[in-house]
């Protein structure tokens, strides 16, 4: 049963699954050496730790302090950054509400005028009106009816702006009726 | 040392309120060189892992509720490196890799006939930095904590944030390029030097 160099790879430093092991182990029954490979990859992993250290010509020691000096720098500066206090956060919320606010100050001055009112409600108008039986001034639900009096005789009807005015002469006595009425 | 801060660590923190910068200074020094060691050894240059390292500990020392205990102080910051390494050359958007191949050139190569014993060497730090760049950066975060740090497949798992299959198969593949590299690196007669390939492609097939 033949290994893989990936398998023999993971071998050298016990990383195998328990089916490559296994492959190890049977491939292995009967062979005193060991795999080429597998010794090949151990070799190499035995020199591995040596590279937790850095070479000779790093100037470690300097490094090491311009990085600890920046850090704690660093860190100092975040730290006051932070403990600021945070500004007044004016964004879209305030000003909604300030909207809203300046939307009820204009209603409520807009509403409480009167004369807003008064322009809203039916002009009072006063219709001055000949009719058959008489002179009628209407206003609105109300009117008034001034009657010609007789039925015979002849009426005359003049009128002008705000008022009307009926000349009605009685034939048998000859008597002249004037009905003016003036609407204001 | 490990001990000592591990004290300072726990004292209430009224107690502590004058000595907050000797306390941060004794976890720095503790855990700096590990630190710097695993990103330099990921991003492969030192000016990138020296800002990077710093990265790490002004991230780690803004939480420092959370380095209380030692060991998993030592463990998160062993989190936070790897990860700020990989998403570093993440965002680069292309790490700097040697194809095994195209290998740089050793002034005295051939020397060694052995490729295993390539890595005692003179030239031995170099020759490991430059196998780690014909790695993705995945694997040389999971080479570097398993066959460097010792650290075994779980905390690595952890640390990366993957499946324990993952991390064997990040492990198995760094190894067989590793040894390659040191097999081509004794013998090839000429090496051209590095070129820029596109290690995402690497990562997704690995995973």
């Amino acid at each position: 049963m033949r290994l893989s160099e990936k398998e023999c790879a993971l071998l050298a430093g016990n990383d195998a699954g328990f089916w490559p092991r296994l492959k190890a182990r049977l491939a292995s029954r009967g062979a005193d050496a060991p795999r080429p490979d597998e010794t090949a990859f151990a070799q190499i992993r035995a020199e591995m730790p040596r590279f937790r250290e850095l070479p000779e010509y790093f100037a470690w020691d300097n490094l090491a302090a311009e990085m600890k000096a920046n850090i704690l720098v660093g860190v100092e500066a975040g730290e006051a950054i932070r403990s600021r206090p945070a500004p007044v956060a004016v964004g879209w919320k305030a000003g909604l509400a300030f909207a809203a606010l300046a939307l009820v100050v204009v209603s409520g001055y807009w509403w409480r005028t009167p004369d807003y009112f008064a322009s809203q409600e039916a002009p009072v108008v006063s219709l001055l009106e000949a009719r058959p039986g008489g002179l009628e001034l209407q206003n609105r639900e109300t009117a008034l009816t001034v009657m010609y009096g007789r039925d015979s005789g002849q009426l005359a009807l003049s009128g002008g702006l705000g008022s009307i005015r009926a000349d009605y002469v009685d034939e048998e006595t000859g008597q002249l009726t004037v009905a003016h009425v003036y609407s204001e | 040392m490990d001990t000592e801060l591990r004290t300072i660590m726990n004292e209430p923190a009224e107690t502590l309120a004058g000595h907050t910068a000797d306390r941060r200074g004794a976890f720095i020094e503790l855990h700096m060189k590990r630190v710097f060691v695993l990103v330099y050894r990921v991003v492969g240059n030192v000016a990138d892992a020296q800002d990077l390292t710093q990265d790490v500990f002004i991230k780690a020392l803004q939480r420092e509720e959370q380095l209380r205990d030692g060991e998993k102080a030592a463990q998160w910051l062993s989190r936070i490196a790897a990860n700020t390494a990989i998403d570093f050359l993440r965002r680069k958007g292309r790490a700097t890799l040697s194809t095994i191949e195209e290998l740089p050139e050793l002034p005295d190569q051939g020397r060694l006939a052995d490729p295993e014993r390539m890595l005692l060497s003179a030239e031995s730090h170099q020759i490991f930095q430059d196998a780690l760049q014909t790695l993705t950066p995945r694997e040389r975060a999971a080479l570097v904590m398993r066959d460097v740090e010792g650290a075994d497949a779980e905390a690595v798992a952890r640390t990366l944030g993957c499946s324990k299959a993952t991390v064997r198969s990040h492990i198995a593949n760094a190894r067989v390029k590793f040894r390659k590299f040191l097999r081509r690196r004794a013998a090839a007669p000429s090496m051209p030097g590095r070129q820029p390939l596109d290690w995402r492609k690497d990562d997704d097939e690995t995973e």
